[in-house]
């Protein structure tokens, strides 16, 4: 039987492809795209260099600062010990001093005894002209009071210290 | 051939799944949305909302505030020489949540830190980070915890006070709590000034708690309290103290106090309190708990008849050779006072009523002044109102108004009973004698020292004029005559002019008198021409109850030794004048060791509420 054959479909034929040229004016001293490339590269690395300079700046910074940390926490730890024990002397030197002591380790262990009497010799007193006029005996401590004379001597080495 | 038909047929598979699926993601999207806005809204109440609260909670983990307590401030007196002071001292804490075996470590450290087993058992057993097992530990003690090797068990510095002299002015300096919080004493009144400022040390930690070098760091120093540089001087302190138990121990008194001061600065040389048991105790003598020189009252007795004596002086109703018939016994109101020893009609100058201290010439003078003078004068002699030394506990005394009182006192308060005073009021007032009728306010603090070592002086005590010089002069010289040739002899100092008055006086008890109680005192100065110490010293319930004999010997005693100590010569001899010469000093001897029987009522025509007051 005859049939009705379907026309075949038209299958347009590729174009054939057309490079486009593109073209533009070239400023002097431009760079080539090859040199281009290896500036940029070379960009690259220097910022990668620098990073990594700078990284281990910062590193090395951080370690100088944390031994300059532990140096300083030593110090403090020796002058915490060191005023410990210049504190710990003070102490000891105080109870030295202390009268009871002494008397206890002169009548104890020395064997000293106290006398059963003092006597004293005394000379006569001397009278001097006070700026108010009125008269007064002479003493050693008139003109120098207890406190301002030997106080420097003792806290010269206090001041300060706490 | 039937063409192929190129559409295919439906799938009914694929025509369900379409609209589920966009369901489904709908119902995703939604879902996420959800959480998405729980997120956002959650980040929001973060950030926004409340932040500071969870910066807190961070700060927290990571930093680490440590308090760095400042030292307490020294005290020293006046030479230098350490009083009180502090030191850093160890103490033994645990982590109970690191420590491994709580009833063998406690077991380990009992003997050690001498703390209950049980108690450290339970210490250490606790749901707790931080428990004390013993506070502020010598060396030895943290060498032992050491060896043991316990975990958990670590170490901190605490300042802990000490005294280097042991007892030595220990009411006078008092003590602080286990804080370092001053309780009692100057440590009390200077609390301000010697605790200092705590400072801060705020540091970044890492979860092991290491300080990270780079992290936050913040340091406030702490400010040290200030040093105290006190008037007090160690050695005579010591020989004050040493003076006064020998004797307590002697006169078997209940305890005694006794004063040293400059009178002309009001400078507080020595102060000695000191309590003691009695023979069977076995003790010694010990410090009080209080410094009873300054907090505690009693009624003066005879030296107060410096102030009545005093006050008439300045008023002009008798002077030093004024002479007065005096009996031996004179009615008051419906109490009849006598003298200590019967004697007949006695024709006594002003100074041998002092030098005798007879309480009927003191009466009459008193009555010539008139109650309101007396109470006046005794009240800018500084009774009845506190010293101005702001010492914690100070009392003002006890004076009755005028307007309150009864008929007999016009003859109790002159010869110094009915009022009541400390022993540092009486003292001020025979400084005020000794300085030419000027009053000066006591003082114990010479200087402040700060944490860098400047040295502030505390500024000159306060004075005001109590009376003339001349008065002044009058009763000095007066004084000078009770211990040449009156009740207070035994105070004498060999090359020294000593001027001082004696007094003995009941000691009041539930509304009365305490039977054969009595308080023994002396007060005076030395040398009389310059004053440059002065002194008190009572004692309390001595078995001889005499002022003249069991508290003058104590005064020159440590009066003697202040004079070697601060190098005050003897002055050149004088001459007594001759107004002032007692006219009667066999009496005045007598007196003096008259048995204590004699002290009665015996002359009194009907009985009297109160007994005779004696000298």
């Amino acid at each position: 039987m005859a049939g009705h054959l379907p026309v075949p479909e038209q299958i347009p034929l590729p174009l054939p492809e057309v490079q486009e040229r593109r073209l533009r004016l070239v400023r002097a001293g431009e760079l080539s795209p090859r040199a281009r490339r290896r500036r940029n590269r070379l960009v690259a690395f220097g910022v990668s260099v620098v990073l990594c300079a700078g990284l281990f700046g910062v590193v090395a910074f951080h370690v100088v600062l944390t031994q300059g940390q532990l140096q300083l926490d030593q110090l403090h730890d020796t002058a915490d010990a060191q005023q410990a024990l210049y504190d710990r002397n003070r102490l000891l030197v105080a109870e030295l001093e202390s009268p009871e002591r002494i008397v206890k380790v002169a009548q104890e262990r020395l064997g000293m005894v106290p006398p059963p009497d003092v006597t004293y010799l005394s000379p006569t007193g001397i009278k001097v002209e006070t700026r108010g006029g009125d008269e007064h005996t002479a003493t050693a401590d008139d003109d120098t009071d207890p406190t301002s004379t030997s106080w420097p001597a003792v806290k010269a080495h206090l001041a300060g210290s706490r | 051939m039937a063409p192929r038909s190129r559409t295919r047929r439906p799938q009914p598979q694929v025509r369900r799944r379409t609209p589920d699926v966009r369901r489904r993601l709908v119902a995703l999207l939604a879902v996420l949305g959800v959480l998405f806005t729980v997120v956002v809204g959650r980040l929001v109440m973060i950030q926004g909302v409340s932040p500071d609260k969870y910066v807190a909670v961070g700060e927290s983990q990571r930093l680490r505030d440590v308090v760095l307590p400042a030292g307490r401030g020294a005290m020293f007196d006046r030479n230098g020489r350490d009083l009180a002071l502090t030191i850093p001292q160890k103490t033994v804490w645990a982590n109970p949540h690191l420590v491994t075996d709580p009833l063998a470590a406690a077991k380990a450290l009992s003997p050690v830190l001498h703390v209950d087993e049980a108690v450290l058992g339970d210490r250490l057993s606790r749901d707790a980070g931080f428990v004390y097992l013993a506070r502020k530990v010598d060396d030895k003690v943290v060498a032992q915890v050491e060896k043991l090797h316990l975990s958990g068990v670590f170490f901190l510095d605490e300042p802990k006070r000490f005294n280097p002299a042991g007892d030595l002015a220990g009411p006078l300096l008092g003590v602080v709590g286990t804080d370092n919080e001053g309780l009692s004493g100057l440590e009390l009144q200077f609390e301000k000034k010697l605790k200092g400022t705590p400072g801060e040390l705020r540091v970044e930690r890492d979860p092991y708690g290491n300080e990270i070098a780079s992290g936050d760091r913040s340091f406030t120093p702490a400010q040290p309290g200030d040093d105290l540089v006190l008037t007090i001087d160690r050695s005579l302190q010591y020989e004050t103290e040493k003076a006064l138990s020998e004797e307590i121990v002697k006169s078997n008194s209940k305890g005694g106090t006794a004063i040293v001061m400059d009178p002309k600065t009001g400078e507080i040389l020595s102060m000695a309190n000191l309590t003691y048991d009695g023979a069977d105790s076995g003790k010694a003598p010990y410090p009080s708990i209080n410094n009873t020189a300054v907090t505690s009252v009693y009624e003066p007795g005879s030296v107060n008849k410096v102030i009545t004596i005093a006050a008439a002086l300045e008023e002009g109703l008798v002077a030093p050779d004024t002479t007065l018939a005096v009996p031996d016994h004179l009615r008051v109101a419906d109490h009849v006072f006598s003298d200590h020893d019967p004697h007949p009609l006695k024709q006594w100058t002003v100074t041998d009523i002092m030098a005798t201290s007879s309480n009927i010439g003191t009466i009459m003078i008193g009555k010539q002044l008139g109650k309101t003078r007396l109470d006046a004068y005794l009240r800018k002699f500084g009774l009845g109102s506190k010293t101005g030394l702001g010492f914690p506990g100070e009392p003002r005394g006890l004076l009755l108004d005028p307007k309150k009182w009864s008929g007999t006192s016009i003859g109790t308060v002159p010869i110094g009973q009915g009022l009541a005073v400390t022993a540092l009021q009486m003292l001020d007032a025979y400084n005020t004698v000794a300085n030419g009728g000027v009053l000066v306010t006591p003082k114990l603090v010479k200087a402040t020292v700060d944490g860098e070592g400047t040295q502030a002086p505390t500024p000159a005590s306060p004075r005001r004029r109590v009376v003339s010089e001349k008065t002044a002069d009058q009763v000095k010289h007066m004084l000078t005559e009770v211990v040449k040739v009156g009740t207070g002899t035994e105070a004498a100092i060999d090359g020294y002019t000593v001027a001082g008055k004696t007094g003995t006086a009941r000691k009041p008890y539930k509304g009365g008198y305490k039977q054969g109680a009595y308080l023994a005192t002396f007060a005076g100065f030395v040398p009389a021409e310059n004053p440059r110490l002065s002194a008190i010293v009572v004692l309390d319930e001595p078995a001889q109850m005499y002022g003249g004999l069991v508290s003058a010997p104590v005064f020159a005693k440590v009066a003697q030794y202040g004079l070697r100590l601060f190098r005050i010569p003897p002055p050149r001899p004088q001459s007594t004048p001759a107004d002032t010469k007692i006219t009667d000093p066999d009496a005045a001897k007598t007196a003096d060791v008259a048995p204590p029987s004699t002290a009665s009522t015996a002359t009194t025509a009907r009985p009297t509420t109160t007994s005779t007051p004696p000298r």
